[in-house]
């Protein structure tokens, strides 16, 4: 199997796995999970510290990267953190009954 | 030599169960939290299988330290100090970042071409994806976030059928800069594609009214698992491929579930009022609580 068409089939896999992962979401955990979801597409850190490994030490690859991973890592850090803050609310509460909306 | 390409892969492999694993967990409140913290987790596993396969030369660490210090300590400071009141527009502020990234690692490649050097139309492709949805991504969210702040206001023309005309040649724009693209990868066509996505994702966002922003935010967040996955085409990165698909597909759903429960549908959200619809219910601004 190339390389592409190997590929494709993460792809193809990834996205039906992706479907089938929520069904119903209570409304309080929107906003949650949105975040969450949103941190673990921060997941482009692994391209950015690809294209700094790959650079050969060429200067100008290795400030797009490192540029990039900022702003990948930024999405990453702050999304959990966020996330946790936001969820962090409801264990408070008692979890039966989660939010009050 | 084979033990040493075997552990990299088993940890790829224990990073997309936990991830997947993460994303459901998220969806049920006894769970959630803990799925969050899976789910970070998965990301180190990830990075870390990431530098076993890939080792830095001592300048390449130096870079990743740069990235690493700024990206990180400027997200643990907002994380932190940012008002719960503000969370849709903390996520997108994150989101629009998430895409940005991946738009600058498509740009890397395509302007010094790494590694081989030969590029297919394979990647040309993955480049022209990766590019003009995360210039979307980025330019949509930042409009989102400035829209739920208060910055920016709904200008007039936006609420006309102008805005349809002003989007169309935009993405007719797009379209040129993508199929001129693999003639000269460093060239004109590339900035040409990466002005217009940005301008189409204001286009596209800036129309939308603040109870529907939400529900934006989270299709721009599909969206940025689309750009990851187009990155992990870039790239080579079977594991970012199949985490940015998951993501993609994932908030596609969540967004349709937002979209239900507002009881409103994705098209009225995205095309505006004119086409009808119920009103807006309230406070859907106000999910996170």
């Amino acid at each position: 199997m190339s390389a592409l068409t190997q590929a494709l089939w993460v792809l193809l896999l990834g996205s039906l796995l992706g479907l089938e992962l929520i069904g119903k979401v209570p409304p309080t955990l929107h906003t949650p999970l949105m975040s969450g979801a949103n941190a673990i597409s921060g997941i482009t850190v692994l391209a950015s510290l690809t294209l700094i490994a790959q650079a050969n030490d060429q200067l100008p690859l290795l400030v797009l990267g490192s540029l990039s991973l900022g702003f990948a890592l930024f999405n990453v850090v702050g999304g959990f953190l966020v996330t946790d803050r936001m969820l962090a609310m409801f264990s408070r509460k008692s979890p039966r009954t989660g939010g009050t909306r | 030599m084979a033990g040493l390409d075997l552990l990299p892969a088993l940890i790829d492999l224990g990073a997309v169960l936990l991830l997947a694993l993460g994303i459901k967990g998220l969806s049920k409140v006894s769970t959630a939290r803990s799925a969050n913290g899976l789910a970070a987790l998965a990301m180190g596993l990830a990075v870390l299988g990431l530098l076993i396969q890939q080792p830095l030369s001592p300048q390449a660490w130096l870079w990743v330290a740069i990235g690493t210090g700024l990206g990180g300590v400027l997200g643990l400071i907002t994380a932190q100090r940012v008002p719960m009141t503000a969370m849709p527009e903390t996520v997108a502020l994150f989101n629009g970042c998430g895409g940005m990234a991946s738009l600058l690692v498509a740009l890397g490649v395509a302007l010094f071409s790494p590694g081989e050097g030969s590029s297919g139309l394979v990647e040309q492709i993955s480049i022209v994806i990766s590019v003009f949805v995360g210039a979307i991504t980025f330019s949509g969210s930042i409009v989102a976030m400035g829209k739920l702040q208060g910055w920016i206001d709904t200008p007039g023309w936006t609420q006309s059928t102008m805005r349809h005309a002003v989007n169309i040649s935009l993405a007719v724009a797009c379209l040129a800069g993508a199929i001129a693209l693999p003639g000269d990868m460093a060239g004109a066509p590339l900035w040409v594609l990466v002005v217009a996505s940005s301008l189409l994702g204001i286009g596209v966002t800036l129309p939308i009214g603040g109870a529907d922003m939400p529900v934006v935010i989270s299709l721009l967040n599909s969206y940025s698992g689309v750009a990851a996955a187009a990155a992990g085409f870039v790239v080579g990165s079977q594991l970012l491929i199949v985490a940015g698909a998951m993501v993609g597909a994932a908030g596609l759903i969540l967004t349709q579930v937002m979209c239900t429960a507002m009881n409103r549908s994705l098209v009225s959200v995205l095309f505006g009022g004119a086409l009808g619809g119920a009103a807006p219910v309230g406070g859907g601004g106000e999910e996170a609580g």
